[in-house]
């Protein structure tokens, strides 16, 4: 027994002086690899700065349609180049002259050749610059292979290939769009919202309304919000007409949210059903609808909305009454001080604020 | 085999298995911010829009705060997002804190329609600012930090709400960037970030403009305990829904799920703690999906004590609330549907950081005693602090490589020698001394709940 506790107590010391040299070795091996990382950072910070540089003066002469000479590119600077490239193309977005000068450059670089081969490279970074490089160059013989990029499982990628997509074909690419929007949570809807935005109304609205008019309720629910991206017109006609046929609540609202936003009055009929709805959300919603909507004969309804049970009800009840064109501040402070109601009285008293804080300090979009 | 031997053994094992879930712990950190790091590194798509970027609500908790409370809110204003609005909780100051925010913000009483969701003490007043129309006011009687972010909270318009303290600095793109998880993920209920130490910082209209090493040596040791603390005490647990901490400092959170769940609980000490340990054994026992996630982004900059003394107040008090909220939500712990949370991030800091202490001053007290006394060899000695301190300097330089992989915030070169330097000399005095308080702080926390006992009996 007792030999037996001395080879296991030497057995644990010997596993302890192990681990510490293992230890102690690995600590000398991360501080010179820091250190190495550090002086790497500092001399490529250098190298990337003077290439910016002096690239940033070429292409300003190229978009500006001045002669110039361009200088070698080296694989090593093929990043830097390409971030820049890119950059220029988002800020001269709206104008094709100055991108298709950039496109002139691309093409004597074969920049096409080396973005593609981003493509089979290992790191997002690298991909990621690949498929935007492809998609400002606008050659649709790419388009395969960026579609394939806009299945991927990462949300940033799939963004990224259906920017790049749109780009491209815009007409082609709402459909893309279209499809992944409807069933992808991992979009960030900022991200995506902005690629509709600088496709702009005219290219996605129309196929946006019809897909909300025909898609499953599981996927209208996902693009619904992208309506605010619509033309104004489209946007109502297809909330109007979904929220008229639809039994999913979560749907009802999103479609009041639009009515709320670009419905007019003949839309008040529809937006008054909801207005007693058993869930909360939907009454809120179509309270904020009428707001925009409504006419005389729904400032009952209105005021028996300031008296709900939900202080979200209350408060778009209250909004609505101060946002009507016919009713004044003045008609307002009186409703306020005849109301029995202390929550209904107190919301009224908190928009009348807010609204008179609106009026002196603009601009203010107040909700 | 004498105790003495099962002990050293105990001792062995606890810091081999202690340091090995920290290596685990970066290793997956590595992974996760080097994803991060690429999917956030070419600035490709705007990260946010006007229209789809939810609105937030910033609380500013404020108590006696009449050097801070104005550049806090200069940096709140310089924020780069599309609609926020700001709180400002005034907690019963008993400085000039009032009198200030009234001159800069010329303030006017506004007849909210305020919401007591959460029980808070009294409401003196709520008042608006007539200059800043997005900065909002609460007066109310003193209740401390957690019953002046529920005060906020009870006001709060928007559906996420971060809590900001009056001595802490945002960057103009951290709610840009701690937003992120929420818009990526509809589960998401709460995210923190990166806390770093402003002390030595250049600063300018409340704004970090220049990340400089402060020149305290207590502060410097603080700036290495926070980069490991951050980059892979946080992170490592994220990929596995585990992280039992969003920092009291900043932290974005969802805020009808912070209020379903009781908002902060106003005795423990430790609020921050408590409320996410608490979130997880709520929202796994009503069987709701949800995330608690953190960004590795430096997104919030605070002041770190400089003097013994406070550092030492600082840190048996975040001791106490720790353990508080353990003991508290040990329903959590090996629960039905506990998940990671329940399952190994609850026993391991049970274990390893409330026990743990007790483990390692016992430790170093027993072999240094044991060798002086000649009953412990010089080679069971030599290893034991080979060990113990091999472990503490590789933890920590493994966060100065993690930092050196994603931000290098710091960036002279002479900065990451002074760093490495301090993580070499952390481990002969620093850690140990924080062990000690550690341990002070257990036996507070024990003496408290006796206490307690004798009130009840």
């Amino acid at each position: 027994m007792n030999s037996y506790n001395a080879e296991t107590l030497s057995l644990a010391a010997d596993i302890a002086i192990w681990i510490s040299v293992v230890v102690f070795a690995l600590i000398l091996v991360i501080m010179v690899y820091i250190f190495t990382l550090r002086f790497i950072l500092i001399f490529g910070q250098y190298r990337r700065d003077r290439f910016i540089n002096e690239w940033s003066q070429v292409l300003s002469s190229v978009i500006e349609n001045k002669p110039v000479t361009l200088p070698g590119l080296a694989k090593s600077s093929l990043q830097y180049f390409l971030i820049l490239w890119n950059t220029l193309h988002d800020v001269y977005k709206y104008s094709p002259d100055s991108r298709s000068r950039l496109n002139e450059v691309a093409d004597e670089l074969d920049l096409a050749e080396k973005a593609e081969e981003l493509l089979f490279k290992r790191g997002l970074r690298r991909t990621f610059l690949g498929i935007m490089t492809l998609g400002n160059i606008g050659d649709d013989r790419r388009w395969q292979e960026i579609s394939e990029h806009a299945l991927s499982s990462n949300p940033m990628l799939s963004l990224v290939a259906v920017k790049a997509l749109f780009i491209i074909n815009p007409g082609a690419a709402i459909s893309i769009f279209i499809y992944l929007a409807g069933y992808r949570d991992d979009w960030p809807r900022t991200m995506a919202a902005s690629i509709l935005n600088d496709a702009g109304p005219e290219i996605i609205s129309q196929p946006m309304v019809t897909a909300i008019r025909k898609e499953s309720d599981s996927r209208v629910e996902k693009l619904i919000p992208y309506l605010v991206c619509c033309d104004p017109a489209l946007a109502r006609e297809a909330a109007r007409e979904r929220l008229s046929s639809t039994g999913n609540d979560r749907i009802a609202g999103l479609c009041l949210k639009v009515l709320s936003k670009y419905g007019k009055a003949e839309d008040a009929v529809l937006v008054r059903q909801y207005c007693e709805h058993k869930r909360w959300h939907i009454r809120a919603q179509a309270a904020r609808a009428l707001g925009r909507v409504g006419a005389r004969e729904d400032l009952v309804q209105l005021i028996n909305l300031l008296n709900d049970s939900q202080w979200w009800v209350r408060y778009r009840a209250a909004q609505a009454l101060a946002s009507l064109p016919f009713i004044q501040s003045d008609a307002l402070e009186k409703l306020r001080d005849e109301q029995r109601d202390r929550y209904g009285k107190d919301m009224l008293s908190h928009v009348l604020a807010e609204k008179a804080m609106a009026e002196t300090h603009d601009p203010t979009e107040y909700f | 085999m004498t105790p003495l031997n099962i002990f050293e053994l105990i001792v062995l094992v606890y810091f081999i298995t202690l340091n090995g879930v920290y290596i685990g712990l970066n290793v997956l950190s590595v992974s996760g911010i080097y994803q991060y790091m690429q999917s956030n590194s070419v600035g490709v798509l705007p990260r946010i829009f006007a229209g789809f970027s939810p609105p937030v609500t910033i609380i500013t908790p404020s108590y006696n705060e009449q050097s801070t409370i104005l550049d806090t809110i200069h940096s709140l204003l310089e924020l780069e997002y599309p609609q926020y609005e700001v709180i400002v909780v005034n907690d019963g100051s008993t400085d000039d804190t009032m009198k200030m925010l009234q001159h800069e913000l010329l303030l006017s009483p506004f007849p909210e329609a305020y919401r007591n969701r959460l029980a808070t003490n009294a409401i003196r007043g709520i008042y608006r600012s007539t200059r800043y129309t997005n900065i909002y006011v609460i007066d109310k009687e003193n209740g401390d930090r957690a019953d002046a972010v529920n005060a906020g909270v009870n006001m709060a318009h928007y559906p996420l709400f971060c809590a900001v303290d009056a001595d802490s600095t945002l960057q103009k793109d951290s709610l840009t960037r701690i937003v992120q998880p929420f818009l990526e993920d509809p589960r998401t209920v709460a995210c923190g970030g990166t806390i770093r130490i402003a002390n030595g910082c250049e600063k300018k209209e409340g704004v970090i403009t220049r990340a400089i090493l402060p020149s305290s040596m207590w502060a410097l040791f603080q700036v290495i305990e926070y980069l490991r603390a951050f980059l892979y005490g946080r992170m490592g647990w994220v990929p596995l829904n585990g992280l039992l901490i969003v920092s009291g400092a900043f932290g974005l959170f969802h805020k009808e799920t912070f209020v379903s769940i009781g908002g902060y609980n106003k005795k423990a000490l430790g609020e921050d703690m408590e409320l996410i340990i608490r979130m997880h054994r709520l929202l796994k026992k009503r069987g709701q999906p949800y995330r608690i996630t953190f960004v590795p982004d430096p997104v919030c900059w605070t002041k770190a004590p400089e003097t013994f003394y406070r550092l030492m107040k600082q840190r048996i008090r975040w001791h106490i609330g720790h353990l508080q909220s353990l003991v508290w939500n040990l329903g959590l712990m090996f629960s039905k549907n506990g998940g990671v949370a329940g399952w190994v991030a609850l026993p391991f800091s049970l274990v390893f950081e409330w026990f743990g202490p007790i483990v390692e001053l016992t430790g170093y007290v027993v072999i240094i005693w044991g060798y002086l006394a000649g009953w412990i060899s010089f080679d069971v000695f030599l290893i034991f602090f080979m060990v113990a301190i091999g472990f503490g300097i590789l933890l920590s330089t493994s966060a100065l490589l993690l930092e050196e992989l994603s931000f290098h915030v710091y960036p002279r070169p002479t900065d990451i020698i002074i760093l490495f330097l301090v993580a070499l000399f952390e481990n002969f005095g620093y850690r140990q001394i924080n062990t000690v308080w550690r341990v002070m702080a257990i036996f507070k926390h024990f003496w408290m709940l006796l206490m307690q006992q004798s009130r009840y009996t």
